[in-house]
């Protein structure tokens, strides 16, 4: 085998390594119910949020970094969600939640929140003016 | 029913250009074909020309669609769907351009439009024997564009949308559309997305796109050139135009990065997202490319892998549009492109399949008959470490895709893999891609092409070599880079700027355009350098010292806090120490939908002022889109101060429940209150008051005020007090920066006094809570990225004057 061919192999095999290594990083898409079957690993929980039976919580003054909220997730389960940031801007509007945390106990503690708004290009209204 | 008021004529004659453009397209590149395989020459000429005419033909037409859409906008012609989509009337001039790329009618009209400038330049220059190939396959690629803009019904199916849509076909349900004059009651559109109202996003799209639209030309030289299967006279266009196309769109990333750490609020300029992994891939195989063609040039090796890249990158941009226009991204991306049914995906599934199976299976057919030396590289030549670096990037590339595709692979294999913290993911993989091409970029230019002695390039090497571990040393233990990869990333991008600053210097014959490389490589380092040092300590000095702490389950207490605190509370005119800065909020202004807020940064030592700005990030009250926060930033030589609102109240449902409180002072008396004392200078027969205009028979008088706070700002205040018509009037003088009104109670001539009243609106009541990160040396990194794209500029240029 000609040298070149071998750095070109071992190249390519650290890479790979590398990569592979790396396969553990990934966590998965769970629900609250799994997700609190191993309450050390973070995983992303995909919900909606829920104002009709439960009420939100933000007070800046006592803590801006504590948002309390209830989300539904795909399974249908709702559960207390304590978020370590400020309310995001528009959270009621949120049509789904991509939360990202752990379970304790029946509170998922979020560390990251992505929120799909209502599309911008809205197009079941009008605004009718005169 | 005949509907009042419509503007239908621009709308048919825009229907017309596109069906034009698709028409013209679709014959340009059959001609272009059959030219390309006449055997004739008279033939060939025959059906370029053909070829020519409809191409300019085709692109008269997407200019005229471009035109079109343009005036519908600008007369804001509600009629139409996009423009009552994509604008309203209060959008600024500067801003119509932006339209054209919320839409993704417009962001495929934009792609087309660039296909058409450059193909124009193309075939404008002398005919060469890739003209009809590249030509050929440039108008298939118009061919599938134009179809996206098509909007036409086939067996049932809608292919593609039209930008001349009308707003009551695409929305027929709605009851207003019952009525002939509905259009008199749709008096504005739905408006531009305020991210999108910012002067980088004039900018960032057009050039991106241009980058995007110039892959196409590498990818159809190599095509052409494997159609013919001759590679004869075929590097030296393909050298200029993947030169230009690695500057362009370069440019157009890194103007996304600066338009997100500019003006987003995720705090930096580069976040990992799917939409921005998209745009860098094509460009990590598009530069491993342009190292392999420069490879093939100088020694003969490297053209299987210089044509497989080249095809690689255009299907990596078609690919990219996949992810980030059909919606299959979802949740994972804080883009805000959604999904727009199942056409488009199958749409660009087809457009990809017929450019990549295309390119892949010519590759392969040729495979066999491609030219390829027999005898292999030396290891110490520079092709072959060129290589290796070419192998880098695209093992690199491979990671991205992967991991960028996990919405893809869960969508196929129903799985439901997900990345928690893409940004750590990413960092920790690909600083080992870094670290191995800062390594390359600072040798290779001391290898030589065919065979080097390594006892030379050791020699050559020593001096920056010893430079750059000193220097480096000094770098990781001042700025603390106390973690093993991060260290050794400095060392090496350390090394990668020292050695090409020393090859620059020691081979500084001749024109500075001869080393565009070098310059590239040194721009890279320094890119690296600035990158290691802004993120590493990028520190967050708003953490907060209020409120309670947040069990997190996080391993360490520090861990735990930096998660759970990055927002801190300010009350206005309440200093609060964050890192070395004593932080105050002012006070804010709302000019038309903006509302301003000044926040106070002063650094003290000894108790003297020894830094202080101020800084104004602002938040857009959108009624679409509700708060919109824009970051500012104080930019300093050596470290960028970057704060951003996080929530603001609505000033209005603040109840002001404060009342004036009364003192009787003489001249020289000082009335304390809450956070200062204002001192009663004499009254001022002259009224300077903008609120006070003056009468015929008023007698007026105002009140000097000299007012200091416990910080020791300074400030005068002048109430007025006037009778006019036998009744007195008061005028209130508000010092926001004090939270203090005040007013002249009564005028008391007798006693040379005068009752002054002043009120204090509870503070309390208006507060913010704001991010703020202190991002170190991050000017490395833009000077890194103008070094970098002026290399790539140099070396288009010396390739331009190369006869």
């Amino acid at each position: 085998m000609k040298t070149s061919h071998i750095i070109i192999l071992v190249v390519l095999a650290a890479a790979f390594g590398i990569i592979v290594s790396m396969v553990g990083d990934f966590s998965s898409q769970e629900t609250f119910e799994t997700a609190s079957k191993k309450p050390d690993k973070e995983y992303q929980i995909i919900a909606v949020l829920d104002t009709v039976n439960h009420s939100m919580e933000y007070d800046p003054i006592q803590d801006p970094n504590r948002f309390v909220f209830f989300a539904t997730d795909e399974a249908g389960s709702t559960q207390k969600v304590i978020f370590s940031g400020s309310k995001p801007q528009d959270f009621e509007r949120s049509e789904r939640l991509t939360m990202t945390g752990k379970m304790d106990g029946n509170t998922f503690k979020c560390r990251e929140i992505l929120m799909k708004c209502p599309s911008k290009y809205n197009t079941d209204q009008i605004a009718i003016g005169t | 029913m005949e509907f009042q008021g419509e503007q239908l004529i621009w709308g048919n004659i825009g229907h017309l250009c596109v069906l034009l453009s698709f028409v013209a397209s679709l014959i340009g590149c059959v001609a272009f074909f059959l030219s390309e395989k006449s055997k004739l020459i008279a033939n060939q000429s025959y059906w370029y020309k053909l070829g020519k005419s409809s191409f300019y033909v085709h692109s008269a037409a997407v200019f005229g669609v471009f035109f079109i859409l343009f005036y519908l906008i600008f007369n804001h012609r509600y009629e139409y769907h996009y423009v009552w989509s994509h604008s309203n009337n209060e959008l600024p001039f500067k801003y119509l351009l932006s339209c054209f790329w919320e839409g993704q009618e417009g962001s495929f009209l934009l792609w087309l439009i660039w296909h058409s400038v450059l193909g124009i330049i193309f075939v404008s220059r002398k005919k060469t024997k890739w003209s009809a190939g590249v030509m050929s396959v440039v108008s298939l690629a118009q061919f599938f564009l134009s179809i996206s803009l098509l909007g036409l019904f086939f067996f049932g199916e809608k292919i593609g949308s039209s930008p001349f849509a009308l707003l009551r076909h695409e929305m027929a349900n709605a009851p207003i559309f019952q009525r002939a004059d509905y259009l008199t009651l749709i008096n504005d559109g739905n408006g531009l997305n305020p991210l999108l109202q910012n002067y980088w996003m004039v900018i960032h799209p057009p050039i991106l796109f241009l980058g995007f639209a110039s892959t196409l030309w590498p990818f159809a030289f190599s095509i052409a050139a494997l159609w013919k299967n001759d590679y004869q006279d075929w590097v030296k266009p393909v050298i200029r135009w993947s030169l230009f196309s690695g500057m362009i769109l370069g440019t157009g990333i890194i103007m996304g990065g600066a338009w997100a750490y500019e003006s987003l609020n995720f705090g930096g300029y580069w976040a990992w997202d799917p939409v921005e992994n998209a745009s860098l891939v094509p460009w990590l195989v598009l530069i491993a490319g342009l190292h392999t063609v420069v490879v093939y040039k100088a020694t003969g090796y490297s053209l299987r892998s210089t044509l497989f890249f080249f095809i690689l990158s255009f299907a990596l941009v078609l690919y990219s549009t996949f992810l980030t226009r059909t919606g299959i991204l979802g949740d994972t991306s804080v883009h805000a492109f959604t999904g727009e049914g199942n056409y488009l995906g199958v749409y660009l599934l087809l457009f990809l399949g017929v450019f990549l199976l295309g390119g892949i299976v010519l590759f392969f057919i040729r495979y066999k008959s491609l030219p390829d030396k027999k005898k292999e590289e030396e290891i110490s030549s520079r092709e072959f470490w060129m290589f290796i670096g070419a192998l880098v990037l695209i093992i690199s590339s491979v990671q991205i895709t992967y991991a960028t595709s996990l919405p893809v692979w869960n969508k196929i294999f129903g799985t439901k893999l997900a990345i928690t913290d893409p940004v750590a993911h990413y960092n920790s993989i690909q600083i080992w891609f870094a670290v191995t091409l800062a390594l390359g970029t600072a040798i290779v230019y001391f290898l030589k092409f065919k065979k080097t002695s390594w006892n030379k390039v050791i020699k050559k090497l020593s001096i920056p070599l010893i430079a750059s571990v000193v220097i480096s040393a000094m770098v990781i233990y001042f700025q603390e880079l106390f973690s093993v990869p991060v260290a050794i990333l400095a060392f090496c991008s350390v090394f990668t700027v020292i050695a090409n600053g020393y090859y620059i210097a020691q081979n500084k014959k001749g024109n500075l355009i001869k080393w565009g490389g070098n310059l590239a490589h040194l721009g890279f380092g320094l890119m690296l350098v600035g990158i290691v040092l802004s993120s590493y300590n990028k520190n967050v000095i708003s953490l907060n010292t209020l409120g309670v702490e947040l069990p997190l389950g996080k391993e360490s207490p520090e861990e735990n806090e930096k998660e759970s605190r990055e927002n801190v509370l300010l009350f206005r005119g309440k200093p609060t120490k964050m890192a070395d800065y004593w932080v105050t909020y002012k006070g804010d202004t709302t000019v038309g939908p903006n509302h301003y807020y000044r926040i106070n940064y002063i650094k003290k030592e000894n108790e003297k002022v020894v830094e202080e700005f101020t800084l104004v990030p602002n938040a857009q009250l959108n009624p679409k889109m509700g708060l919109v926060a824009n970051p500012d930033t104080k930019h300093y030589w050596t470290k960028d101060v970057f704060t951003y609102l996080t929530t603001a109240i609505d000033k209005s449902k603040i109840k002001d429940t404060s009342t004036f409180k009364s003192r009787k002072v003489q001249v020289g008396d000082s009335i304390y209150f809450a956070n200062g004392v204002m001192v009663f200078q004499g009254f001022d027969p002259k009224i300077s008051h903008p609120n006070y205009k003056a009468q015929k028979g008023d007698v007026a008088v105002s009140a000097k005020l000299a007012m200091m706070d416990l910080q020791g700002n300074q400030a005068k205040a002048s109430p007025v007090y006037y009778i006019r018509n036998g009744s007195e009037f008061r005028i209130v003088d508000t010092l926001t920066d004090f939270e203090l009104q005040v007013r002249i109670g009564k005028i008391i001539p007798e006693e040379e006094a005068v009752e002054i009243e002043y009120k204090q609106p509870e503070a309390l009541n208006d507060y913010i809570t704001m991010k703020a990160i202190v991002f170190p040396y991050i000017n490395f990194l833009w000077l890194g990225v103008i070094l970098m794209i002026l290399g790539f500029l140099f070396s288009l240029l010396k390739r331009f004057s190369d006869k």
